[in-house]
């Protein structure tokens, strides 16, 4: 049997001018990195700016996974651009809200919601 | 046993005594008499010598067999002492050759002259005449035995019986002739003496048959040999006096003891003869076999230093020497030293995880060195410039990464430059001389270089294959003893570390408030229960600044040291700022700064936060703060409960003003026996065997199970007990705390 990966993080081909990041699975201390690694390539390297992250498959999300986001949110804003979240389940949305990331991060109960907010902007 | 012997002795003695009768009674040694009558002499001669043979045997050499020898390298010299002996009892047997010359003891009427006048055919010298032909014939049988204790020596018994009966029966054939000739039974023609010398000759041969194979000489040392030489020449020489005494018919010996004993005269004269021959042979191949007894003595060395390395290598798994890295490495330089008889060793072992390091140098490396009877700069030169020492027609850039490139050994066999590699240093034992010619072995790991075992030789060319394949086995059993001894040290670093974890603990032990606060109206009582793991839980009883109890719980993000660490800098920091701000909001608000201004800001993932919860308990009422933490849960004396969440950010996060604006500092309203719980995620995360999570609500429930409880210790210890048995086993995967504070009825 084909063991599932515990975390993947994938660019989702989108119409509009944001890009869209699935993320699915256990975003812990241990896959955090990859997850770094992912948003750093997508941020620094091809210079994308308007992001959209789709939590619909995300499981679970660590403290490290959070601050991944964190490390990167002002960079992103200071290049004019934001990092919107998605599609959060409830647990995790409940987390999230617990250490006050509603009052950094704008949460979208959908991903074209999030998509439409930055065609609205500009 | 001695007494068989002396048995045998007496019934030798006894049948020569009937000889002595016989003598006297039918024969006056005038003449040669009868065949018959010789031949019966012969046989009664013949079979007084077997029950010697058998007394000797009994008496001296059963017990000296070499099966005795436990010593293998007695044991290889054992033929030299038997060769040693066996001069001493040729020298005797010689001295009774000649003793009737030294006393004019003779048959010839013309020599009448001397002490000893015998009169041919009178009693005393009969006599005379049979007691020296005892003892001669006695000593005549202990010659053969020892002899044949010699000959048997590394041999099979089986041919060396085959090749002893070939040369007895060439022998017997060669003696019965002789008398039969002498007693005119065959004719004294031409053929008879050409028959005679040629069975003679082929005793000769047989002889030299005997002294062919010397299956003991190669395995003996060249100070063996030396030893052996002389005792051979000697042993040959008195072989040669006794044939000379025995077989020269000028001497009256052999007048004396051809009268007395015609056969068994001509088998000593055979015997004799054949000794020389076969010591003379002894002495040859020792003299030419001089110069390869190195070889022996290498082979030699090689086996002993073999068998050590066998024992060492089993001796090491369970020995002290695996504690002691570096005294194991010289252990070894020393042993790769002496199996290849080398005159320098040393060895150099790269430190493990360091993949992509390079092979020596950096300063931060860690690498184990030994060096046995060279100094470190003269290895060093070598090792990294061989400089004049071409291999097969191509020049070697540098040893050490020659093996490291190729990961096999390496022979220089000659340098050609005069560059002088040892320094001529006093603390140096090799003298000023020049290494000529090195080998190198990788010490290997998992087929990764990691090090190299080398030798060197003054000599040119000094080594050869099997240096090669003693040093190579060598190496194998080095870098596993080297690699187990690593892993032993890596064990106990662990150990080491394990210890620091267990102070972190203590640490975060210590940072967490033993007593609890005398709060007016309240009663208070916390408890924090660590994860396996240190982590990061915190619960602090601390003062304002107009004087009101401040009570706080908090959660660091991440695990291990450095969350403990994190921790107590963020207890610091709130333990400071307490006393000095004006309210909890600007108290978290320094907080937060203090701890942004302080992380390390180029990784994100370094990035923690700390969650905290702050209860202020001022004359105005009870206000609570909360910075990421989970909410406050106020349960009321009717059985009703909720749970505080005012807005606010985790601290560490984000900069002002972002995390002022987001913090809401709400009042709770609290009366007589209500009860305040804060606590971690720990608690509320906690998962029965199912999987499922504790939640708020089954909290809640728990604490409103136990709310008749009277003291606030009880409350807690109890909460804590139903959180632990919906886990089932009682263990945390977090750190969980539960701060419990129970309004008195009077306020």
């Amino acid at each position: 049997m084909e063991q599932t990966p515990r975390f993947s993080v994938t660019e989702v081909p989108s119409a509009g001018r944001a890009t869209v990041i699935a993320l699915a699975g256990q975003l812990d201390a241990h896959t955090a990195s990859e997850f770094e690694r992912f948003l750093e390539r997508i941020v620094r390297d091809e210079g994308k700016r308007q992001l959209v992250l789709d939590f619909d498959a995300l499981e679970y999300i660590s403290s490290a996974g959070l601050g991944v986001l964190m490390g990167l949110i002002e960079e992103v804003r200071a290049g004019g651009g934001d990092m919107k979240l998605a599609a959060l389940p409830e647990k995790i949305f409940h987390v999230l809200d617990l250490l006050g990331f509603p009052m950094v991060f704008q949460i979208f109960s959908g991903v074209q919601d999030a998509e439409l907010a930055f065609e609205e902007r500009l | 046993m001695r007494t068989r012997a002396l048995f045998y002795i007496v019934f030798g003695w006894l049948i020569l005594s009937a000889l002595l009768v016989l003598d006297l009674v039918a024969h006056s040694y005038t003449a040669i008499q009868g065949a018959v009558l010789e031949l019966i002499r012969a046989g009664l001669q013949g079979s007084a010598m077997l029950w010697f043979a058998r007394a000797l045997e009994v008496l001296f050499f059963r017990t000296s067999s070499i099966s005795n020898v436990e010593d293998v390298r007695r044991a290889a010299s054992w033929p030299v002492r038997l060769v040693e002996r066996f001069s001493f009892v040729l020298a005797v047997s010689v001295l009774f050759a000649f003793t009737p010359y030294l006393f004019h003891l003779s048959l010839q009427p013309i020599t009448t002259s001397g002490p000893f006048k015998i009169e041919p055919g009178a009693f005393s010298t009969v006599i005379s005449i049979d007691i020296l032909g005892f003892l001669w014939l006695t000593m005549l049988v202990v010659v053969l035995l020892s002899f044949w204790q010699i000959a048997l020596v590394r041999q099979a018994p089986r041919f060396a019986r085959r090749r002893f009966i070939g040369w007895a029966a060439a022998v017997g054939i060669v003696s019965l002739l002789s008398l039969w000739r002498m007693e005119n039974v065959i004719p004294r023609n031409a053929i008879i003496s050409t028959v005679i010398w040629g069975i003679a000759i082929l005793m000769g041969v047989a002889a030299l048959l005997l002294g062919y194979r010397l299956p003991w000489l190669p395995h003996l040392t060249r100070e063996e040999k030396r030893r052996l030489l002389p005792f051979a020449a000697l042993n040959s020489t008195i072989a040669l006096a006794a044939l000379f005494a025995y077989g020269t018919e000028r001497l009256s010996a052999d007048m004396l003891f051809e009268r007395y004993a015609l056969l068994w005269h001509t088998v000593a004269i055979a015997s004799f003869a054949t000794l020389a021959i076969y010591f003379a042979l002894v002495f040859f191949s020792t003299l030419f076999t001089l110069s390869s007894s190195e070889l022996v003595e290498r082979k030699s060395a090689e086996v002993q230093s073999l068998a050590r390395l066998t024992r060492f290598s089993s001796d090491i798994l369970s020995s002290e020497l695996l504690l002691d890295l570096p005294q194991l490495a010289e252990q070894i330089t020393t042993l790769a030293a002496e199996a290849t008889e080398s005159d320098c060793a040393w060895l150099e072992l790269r430190s493990t995880d360091r993949n992509n390091a390079r092979y020596v140098g950096t300063n931060g490396e860690d690498i184990i060195r030994s060096y046995s009877h060279i100094g470190e700069h003269a290895a060093e030169r070598i090792m990294e410039e061989a400089e004049g020492f071409p291999d097969a027609g191509r020049q070697i850039a540098s040893p050490r990464e020659e093996l490291a490139r190729t990961g096999k050994p390496l022979v220089l066999r000659r340098r050609i430059s005069s560059r002088q590699y040892l320094l001529p240093s006093a603390e140096e034992s090799l003298d000023n001389k020049e290494l000529h010619s090195m080998v190198a072995v990788p010490l290997l790991r998992n087929e990764e270089v990691r090090g190299g075992l080398y030798v060197a030789k003054h000599r040119e060319d000094g080594f050869d294959d099997d240096d090669l394949t003693v040093l190579t086995a060598f190496s194998d059993v080095a870098s596993l003893a080297l690699e187990t001894a690593r892993l032993v040290q890596d064990s106990i670093e662990k150990q080491k570390f394990d210890g620091e974890l267990r102070a972190a603990r203590v640490m975060q032990k210590s940072l967490l408030p033993e007593r609890f606060p005398n709060v007016p109206g309240f009663e208070i009582y916390a408890i924090s229960i660590p994860a396996y793991d240190v982590g990061g839980d915190y619960y602090d009883f601390s003062t304002m600044w107009d004087g009101s109890p401040l009570i706080a719980i908090g959660d660091v993000s991440g695990k291990g040291i450095s969350a403990s660490l994190y921790m107590a800098e963020t207890k610091g920091i709130v333990q400071a700022l307490a006393p000095v701000m004006a309210n909890m909001t600007e108290l978290l608000d320094g907080t937060n700064t203090a701890l942004l201004h302080n992380s390390p800001s180029s990784t994100s993932l370094r990035r923690s936060f700390v969650t905290l919860g702050l209860l202020s308990m001022s004359k105005k009422g009870v206000h609570y703060v909360r910075a990421g933490h989970t909410p406050l849960l106020h349960v009321r004396s009717d059985g009703t409960y909720r749970f505080l969440q005012p807005r606010g950010m985790a601290v560490g996060l984000i900069r002002e003003p972002l995390f002022s604006d987001a913090l809401e500092e709400v009042l709770v309203d609290v009366h007589p026996k209500d009860v305040l719980v804060l606590f971690s995620d720990g608690i509320t995360d906690a998962r029965n065997p199912s999987g499922e999570a504790l939640g708020y609500q089954r909290l809640a429930s728990f604490v409103l199970q136990h709310l008749h409880i009277g003291s606030a210790r009880d409350l807690t210890l109890q909460t804590l007990a139903s959180v632990a048995d919906f886990t089932n086993s009682g263990n945390f995967d977090d750190d969980a705390t539960l701060v419990v504070m129970r309004c008195l009825e009077h306020m």
